[in-house]
């Protein structure tokens, strides 16, 4: 098989092929061999007819295409082979004329290609890391947080209720007289001011002493969502059993101890400090990590195509699409409820989709630079890894049935940890760093 | 009789195909043909020489569509074989 290459814009390359005689014998007699299987002749077996008889019976041309498709697939995979391509869209494949027995065969097969990435300056890239720190408010924040969620309600020794006390009522509602549905909850415990109830009802209890009993009005909302009661004024019989406050615990020692290891206050702080920082820290590198990537990739230059686009673009939809079934949602509702067609949704997702094709782009041709390769025993481990989290039965049916997928994925993944840890091992951290280098970048 | 109505039509079967490599030529005949007649009726048609024939009666197979029974019509097969030397080209397109 000869094979000629040559570029045409838009990273679409054309093959031209040209397979010689004996090539062309051979992928008759491949030919007869498949097709043989079947077809039937009277006085034959499948499978036991000779050729001769198969063509008289047949026609001359039963081979034809059969044999075309094994010289056209064989040619091109090989000339892919040979002129180490890597396709991203079918092969247009063109012959002007028809494959015959004794003579060769041209023909040209044209395909898009995937990009050549120009890589900019990757390496020592200048960008500063941000050092986080926490501050004495942010703790702050957290005990108060912990604070909350630890508060019990205890009755207060209050006879008048106030604002931010929490009540415990029976009430009834009325409309024009009569009960409503909904309307009546008996030992409910509102915390008064906090606007939970319609408009008017948490102000009318205001001021009420322990065992009242009031009548109040209130009305409800335009937009309340029982269209029935939307803008009607209801009245409440209310009576008041207990008023409570909520107690916050104290924030000592014994606080802390109460939380688990702790033995003083100091100590939770600490290790609040210590978690917090922890999770800013990883937070950072994460970040750190895109902005370096992000920059790699700003100055490499891709000539990107529609192909691409529209693949990552499907991929993206798709996903979306899934999360959607996720959460009971079809992404044609949502399409409806948005207002959007489908064609401006890819517009919208089009420049994320160009920066993701552009990023994979660059960072496997970083990768192919470096030489960064992926052992099979990572992959194992990794794989190993990954499986836990699945159960058995999961396990299994993905080992058997997608086993070359999972491999595959896992392969990428890793390659790409690597370089964007090459990436980040070779920023130039600016002088001012200087100290801060104790911290680990992940 | 005349020899196209000797010879009916070449016998091509998977049996038939592997006695061409001895040089063996299955046809139809005629059943009332006699081998002396196949001979000359295939010298004369296909100008070979013909060392000898091997006649067989094909009993047709025994059919039936129902309860209705039915026999093929029983035909009659030869085998002829050339002088060493003559082919028959009409089968070697087949």
């Amino acid at each position: 098989m000869q094979t000629k290459l040559e570029k045409l814009e838009k990273n679409r390359v054309l093959l031209e092929l040209e397979a010689d005689p004996k090539e062309v014998a051979d992928a008759f007699h491949q030919a007869y061999r498949k097709v043989v299987q079947k077809l039937t002749v009277p006085g034959f077996r499948k499978g036991k007819t000779p050729r001769k008889v198969l063509e008289q019976h047949y026609g001359k041309d039963v081979f034809l295409q059969d044999a075309t498709e094994i010289l056209v697939t064989r040619g091109y995979y090989e000339a892919l082979i040979e002129h180490k391509l890597e396709p991203v869209d079918h092969p247009e494949i063109d012959f002007s004329e028809p494959l015959e027995e004794g003579k060769s065969f041209k023909f040209q097969a044209k395909v898009e290609v995937l990009p050549e990435v120009e890589l900019g300056e990757y390496k020592g890239i200048a960008l500063a890391k941000a050092n986080p720190v926490v501050t004495d408010e942010e703790i702050e924040a957290e005990l108060k947080a912990l604070q909350e969620r630890h508060a019990e309600l205890v009755g207060a020794d209050k006879t008048v209720l106030e604002k931010g006390d929490f009540a415990v009522i029976d009430f009834e509602g009325y409309l024009d007289g009569e009960p409503f549905p909904g309307g009546a909850a008996q030992g409910y415990t509102l915390e008064v001011g906090s606007g939970s109830f319609i408009p008017g009802f948490e102000e009318g209890l205001l001021g009420m002493a322990l065992g009242e009993e009031r009548e109040v009005k209130a009305t409800f909302p335009e937009d309340y969502p029982q269209t029935t009661l939307a803008g009607k004024e209801a009245v409440f019989k209310v009576k008041l059993h207990e008023i409570k406050v909520k107690e916050y615990p104290v924030l000592d020692d014994e606080f802390a101890q109460s939380l688990g290891n702790f033995k003083t206050m100091e100590e939770l702080k600490e290790d609040l400090k210590k978690r917090r920082l922890a999770e800013k820290e990883y937070q950072a590198a994460r970040e750190f990590e895109d902005q370096v990537v992000e920059k790699a990739v700003e100055g490499s230059k891709v000539e990107l195509t529609d192909t691409l686009i529209d693949r990552e673009l499907n991929y993206l939809i798709h996903n979306m699409e899934h999360d959607f079934e996720d959460r009971g949602l079809k992404l044609e509702e949502y399409l409806k409820y948005s207002n959007k067609t489908l064609a401006d949704l890819r517009a919208e997702l089009r420049p994320q989709a160009e920066r993701r094709v552009k990023t994979d782009l660059v960072l496997s041709a970083i990768a192919k630079a470096e030489g960064i390769t992926v052992s099979e025993d990572e992959i194992k481990e990794r794989l190993e890894y990954l499986l836990q989290f699945y159960s058995p039965a999961t396990q299994e049916k993905m080992m058997k049935e997608q086993k070359e997928n999972v491999v595959e994925r896992i392969r990428t993944s890793l390659e790409r940890e690597k370089t964007v840890k090459l990436l980040v091992d070779a920023v130039q951290k600016p002088e001012s760093e200087e100290k801060g280098k104790e911290v680990k970048t992940e | 009789m005349d020899a196209h109505e000797i010879i009916k039509k070449p016998v091509v079967t998977e049996k038939s195909t592997r006695l061409l490599e001895m040089n063996k030529y299955c046809f139809m005949v005629d059943r009332r043909a006699s081998k002396i007649q196949i001979k000359q009726a295939i010298e004369e048609l296909f100008k070979v020489k013909v060392k000898d024939v091997n006649t067989m009666r094909v009993l047709g197979k025994i059919k039936r569509m129902g309860k209705h029974e039915g026999r093929r019509p029983s035909w009659k097969k030869a085998v002829v074989t050339l002088e060493p030397g003559n082919r028959i080209e009409f089968f070697e397109g087949v």
